[in-house]
């Protein structure tokens, strides 16, 4: 089996994930897994998601990110591209998150599989109720302009996504 | 040659000190050493948290006047944790450290091969135990490494834990409501925490299970691979298990997880070690002392043999087959034995045959001493 990163190399790392009965798996030579030192004990351990990234995000995505790759979209506070993201898989700064939020959220339900933080907060941030009812402000209001802008899959994804952090938090 | 490197932080007074041997080069980490939870199976547990600032673009853009603002500022941040906590932090720059004593962080586990690319911006925290290690400038500005000996994931992550709220009193992290901590890398986003355990598993590579465990695994979330080495004949059957995901899960319930998993994977190497010994105990014996018998006596040892030959005198020592006293000496000899630390004990710079010749005379007298 060749590795799936670069197709060069003999596989040797397996990395199996399942979320909500959805199986990937994932085979890397071992230069594409430790790749930066991602794989590397010392680091605290990347995964080798970060060469694999590219690949993610052509996947199956909406017409959102397509705008975003085409038009060239630059974060505004650190000048990342949407393409130079897509190369390495890095982000350049906090803002780049709200930047290219289209293209990140199908990508964080593929590898982590959700999309709201649950666990600690650094002092003085707001809590875990606060910040669930002002995301779900502002998916409202993006679901409202995909509506007005007839992008009915970026739509149906703000709905998925909305429906989640109602189930969430009645959890 | 010996360079002059800088420890301008210990507690909270900035010191430099020039021609002066870097503390760290010669010490035994914490989780060096034997007698942890489970340590007849794991080497050692850590827990890792990615933070970053949010003023600043992630190191991997960031300019070197950026880069070298942040390191100043996690500098004078772990300052004031020295200063309200009474522990002794040291900050060393690695652009102010000789090479040499740059590898002895990786071969220590302390840093990562990725941050000493940074080494224009970058810098390593330790504490005197050495079982906290911040690197500043890696992928993310912080990660706060906490590295504890044996099984104990509540100890490193307690630890990690306070070192990383005293930080947040002083720094302002990025973090976001919906995204939790932002990191340059969205598979470390939210917790920004990865659990790992190092684990020595002799037992389930001799009996072929390695295999089919590793496939299993990944099924509950987690990862594994090896420590040195990829796949399932990783060099001295050392095998790291990580959890996969950081978003969307309460860092106790990523860390219950990982324990579940190492828990299992601990009582299957039992289980293993006990079929194996009881299937051949012959076969067995004369393994881990044919081993024994290299590692005493040879005059020339590359690193991977060692560490073959050490993983099976560890098993003879955790079967009641060797004196535990050799099981000691096994974490410390595992970096000991490499390159950089080999050459900073011995002084001297070493070609590859030298070394082998060094490496096994100082393998030969531990392991003598230790039995
Ligand atoms: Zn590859
Ligand atoms: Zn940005």
């Amino acid at each position: 089996m060749y590795c799936e990163a670069c197709g060069q190399a003999k596989a040797t790392v397996h990395i199996t994930r399942t979320i909500n009965g959805e199986t990937r798996r994932m085979h890397l030579c071992s230069s594409c897994a430790t790749e930066g030192g991602h794989l590397s004990w010392a680091s605290g351990s990347n995964l080798p998601v970060t060469s694999l990234l590219g690949g993610l995000l052509d996947m199956g995505t909406g017409s959102a990110v397509d705008r975003q790759a085409t038009g060239g979209t630059a974060c505004p506070a650190c000048g990342l591209t949407y393409r130079q993201f897509a190369e390495t898989g890095l982000l350049g700064c906090s803002t780049c998150y709200e930047t290219f939020s289209a293209a990140i959220e199908p990508l964080l339900k593929r590898i982590q599989g959700e999309t709201m933080h649950r666990g600690k907060r650094p002092a003085g941030a707001a809590t875990e109720e606060e910040d669930v009812a002002k995301t779900e402000e502002q998916l409202r209001a993006k679901l409202q302009r995909a509506i007005e802008e007839e992008d009915y899959e970026r739509a149906a994804e703000i709905r998925d996504a909305l429906r989640e952090l109602d189930g969430d938090s009645n959890a | 040659m010996r360079q002059r490197f800088a420890t301008p932080c210990v507690n909270w007074m900035v010191i430099r000190m020039p021609e002066v041997p870097a503390p760290f080069a010669t010490s035994v980490s914490e989780w060096m050493r034997s007698g942890g939870p489970s340590d007849d199976v794991v080497v050692s547990t850590r827990v890792r948290l990615a933070r970053n600032l949010v003023e600043y673009p992630f190191t991997p853009v960031a300019s070197p006047e950026a880069g070298k603002e942040v390191r100043d500022a996690v500098a004078q941040a772990t300052c004031e944790i020295g200063r309200v906590s009474s522990e002794g932090y040291a900050v060393y720059f690695l652009d102010e450290m000789d090479a040499v004593d740059q590898w002895i962080l990786v071969e220590k586990h302390l840093a990562s091969p990725h941050l000493l690319d940074q080494r224009a911006c970058a810098a390593v925290v330790l504490d005197d135990a050495e079982t906290v290690s911040i690197m500043v400038n890696e992928e993310d500005h912080l990660r706060i490494q906490c590295l504890f000996p044996g099984f104990d994931m509540d100890a490193a992550w307690e630890r990690a834990d306070s070192v990383d709220d005293h930080l947040s009193r002083v720094l302002d992290y990025a973090f976001d409501g919906r995204y939790g901590y932002l990191t340059a890398c969205p598979s470390n986003l939210g917790t920004g925490l990865r659990g790992s355990v190092m684990l020595h598993l002799p037992g389930l590579v001799l009996s072929g299970q390695m295999e089919q465990i590793m496939s299993g695994l990944h099924k509950v979330g987690a990862v594994v691979r090896g420590v040195y080495g990829e796949g399932s004949a990783a060099e001295g059957n050392l095998f790291q298990v990580s959890n996969r995901v950081s978003l969307g899960v309460t860092e106790a319930d990523i860390l219950y997880n990982l324990s579940a998993v190492a828990t299992e994977l601990i009582n299957r190497e039992r289980s293993a070690r006990e079929a194996l010994f009881n299937a051949d105990q012959y076969a067995l014996e004369d393994r881990v002392y044919r081993s024994y018998g290299i590692l005493a006596n040879a005059r020339k040892m590359s690193s991977e043999e060692a560490l073959g030959l050490l993983s099976m005198v560890r098993l003879g020592s955790d079967l009641g087959i060797l004196t535990p006293k050799v099981r000691a000496t096994f974490a410390e000899l595992m970096v000991r034995m490499r390159r950089a630390s080999l050459q900073r004990i011995l002084e001297e710079t070493l070609d590859a045959e030298h070394r082998d010749i060094r490496r096994a005379s100082m393998i030969r007298e531990r392991i003598q001493q230790a039995s």
